[in-house]
């Protein structure tokens, strides 16, 4: 009895300082599938598979909470998938939120990335074959940083006023040669957008830019979903222009659709691609469809790539994964 | 105590109305019952003398597991048409569940011969272009027994066309291996029913008859008739 008492009183003085000291959550996502590409052997890919951990820390402030986020991918596939070691680089970042909003630094989601992109992203591979393909800012005007998860970057998101919440956010990478001084002394990049949600009807908007040294990006997107019982679209469009000396000038456009019943979820999409360097345009469309059980699910999924483009051909992928 | 004694009422009364269906009821229902049972007969015995012994030297032969996969393979084929049916019956939420049962039965489950969506959850269902057209409010005429065919009515019979046109069978462009697709889906389904078929008493003709009636008018409503609402009575 007396020793009971002794390790619950030891107990409780250890456990009050940690709950005081931070939060923190482990958390990953396993992700395999098996794709047939067009022309190409069966082939056992990871996608995406990643672990993290994220919290939140006391600041001993009163309307104000400091927060971290840490996560690496992991491949599950192939050994040297990832040249720098066993993780590859996804987030990491530092910041703080209260009602005033919040504050991000560090290596995070680039918010025209999430506003702009990720409404049409159903396919549950992330790979440039797939959803990704027409991605304009994230992937094909990709530059020297990177518009989907972004280094050096500060981003500021305003609480959410009756639906409306606004970001912006600068990149410091003082990544480029300034030698000839025409390089802006303080900001490597930029990003303004807003979002809008009232009834299920999100509007989104967003703005950036990226300036790093021997080209410069700039790009602009609207979306706009719409989330009703089980149905949900959403179409964007994004506009993107980049000068290294010649001027490269893309947009694309993407509508998707997807039914959900239960835990089971069918979804298409459809994407036509522009580019001045072309002479036609690329279309992209797939169909797909995930079965959720408890924290695992199943998915089969088949992207028809236009036949004008050699780079990618039709893909077919089943998948499994399992998040803790 | 008085719900039970009710329930059973209500089963007894339920019962009686289906073993002993009036005469006024046939002559709606099975007004050519002449050529209908000339018909009936033929098949019986093109069954009786063909197809059945096969059926049996098919079960007998086939191992359980074999059987059950072939079921399988042509049960995920059939899905095909249910979904599309399902479609123009505006269930989507069904047509949803029938696409994630070819999605993952054709990949997951190899080809359809394992049956991995039923464990999974996903729910299987029977549509075809006669019950489309009963949900869409057609009447389903006489009943008629069609040579090789079998039991069927009317619309149900206009139906087939349509079933045939959407079969995924249909689409091998090789005729031998389309026929042995034919032969053996045809041996798999008289296979299934050799248990079923020991029900039958009484009539056969008239068995079979109601039997296929009621089994029509229940799957067009998905087994939600108001005849089996309690409640109704």
């Amino acid at each position: 009895m007396k020793k009971s008492l002794i390790a619950l009183a030891v107990a409780g003085a250890m456990t009050a300082p940690m709950i005081a000291q931070a939060d923190a959550t482990l958390y990953g996502s396993f992700r395999i599938g098996l794709e047939q590409a067009e022309d190409s052997d069966l082939d056992l890919v990871d996608q995406s598979s990643r672990i993290g951990i994220k919290g939140d820390v006391d600041l001993g402030l009163e309307n104000t909470t400091g927060l971290f986020h840490w996560e690496a991918n992991v491949s599950t596939a192939d050994s040297g998938a990832y040249s720098s070691g066993i993780f590859g680089k996804r987030l990491a970042y530092i910041g703080a939120k209260g009602d005033w909003g919040k504050v991000l630094a560090g290596r995070q989601y680039h918010p025209h990335y999430l506003l702009i992109n990720a409404p049409v992203g159903v396919f549950n591979p992330g790979a440039n074959g797939y959803g990704e393909r027409f991605y304009v800012a994230a992937r094909t005007l990709n530059g020297a940083v990177d518009f989907k998860r972004v280094d050096n970057s500060i981003a500021y998101y305003s609480p959410n006023i009756s639906g409306l919440t606004i970001i912006a956010g600068g990149v410091f990478a003082s990544s480029g040669s300034d030698s000839d001084g025409t390089l802006d002394d303080t900001v490597d990049g930029y990003n303004v957008a807003a979002t809008y949600t009232v009834n299920g009807l999100t509007i989104s908007g967003s703005v950036a830019s990226v300036e790093s040294g021997v080209e410069d990006t700039d790009v602009w997107g609207l979306a706009v979903s719409y989330k009703s019982g089980p149905f949900a679209v959403a179409l964007t469009h994004e506009d993107g222009e980049k000068d290294t000396g010649t001027s490269l000038e893309q947009d694309a456009t993407h509508l998707m659709g997807k039914y959900t019943v239960g835990t089971t979820s069918v979804y298409a999409r459809y994407a036509t691609f522009d580019d001045n360097s072309l002479t036609t345009d690329l279309d992209q469309w797939g169909l797909g469809v995930t079965r959720v059980m408890g924290n695992g699910r199943v998915f089969a999924e088949y992207i028809d790539n236009d036949s004008d483009d050699a780079s990618f051909g039709d893909k077919a992928q089943i998948g499994y994964r399992l998040d803790f | 105590m008085k719900a039970k004694l009710r329930s059973l009422l209500v089963a007894g009364a339920v019962s009686i109305m289906l073993s002993q269906p009036s005469v006024a009821a046939d002559v709606e229902v099975d007004p050519w019952e002449g050529f209908n049972r000339a018909m009936f007969s033929f098949n019986d015995g093109l069954d009786t003398y063909a197809l059945k012994p096969v059926s049996q030297g098919y079960k007998a032969i086939m191992p359980d597991i074999a059987e059950t996969g072939v079921s399988n393979f042509f049960g995920n084929l059939s899905d095909v048409g249910t979904l599309l049916n399902n479609l123009l019956q505006g269930k989507f939420s069904n047509a949803t569940q029938d696409f994630a049962r070819i999605a993952f039965n054709s990949t997951f489950g190899l080809a359809g011969l394992i049956d991995v969506a039923t464990p999974m959850g996903i729910e299987k269902h029977d549509e075809d272009f006669g019950q489309t057209f009963g949900y869409w409010g057609v009447e389903s005429g006489p009943y008629l027994v069609l040579p090789f065919f079998g039991p069927t009515t009317v619309r149900d019979g206009i139906g087939r066309v349509p079933d045939y046109l959407v079969d995924p069978v249909r689409q091998l462009d090789d005729n031998g291996a389309r026929n042995a697709m034919y032969a053996t889906r045809i041996i798999n389904d008289r296979a299934e029913l050799l248990e079923a078929e020991k029900l039958i008493s009484g009539d056969k003709y008239t068995f079979v008859r109601d039997a296929y009636l009621q089994k029509r008018a229940f799957s067009i409503v998905d087994g939600d008739g108001e005849n089996y609402d309690e409640s109704n009575f």
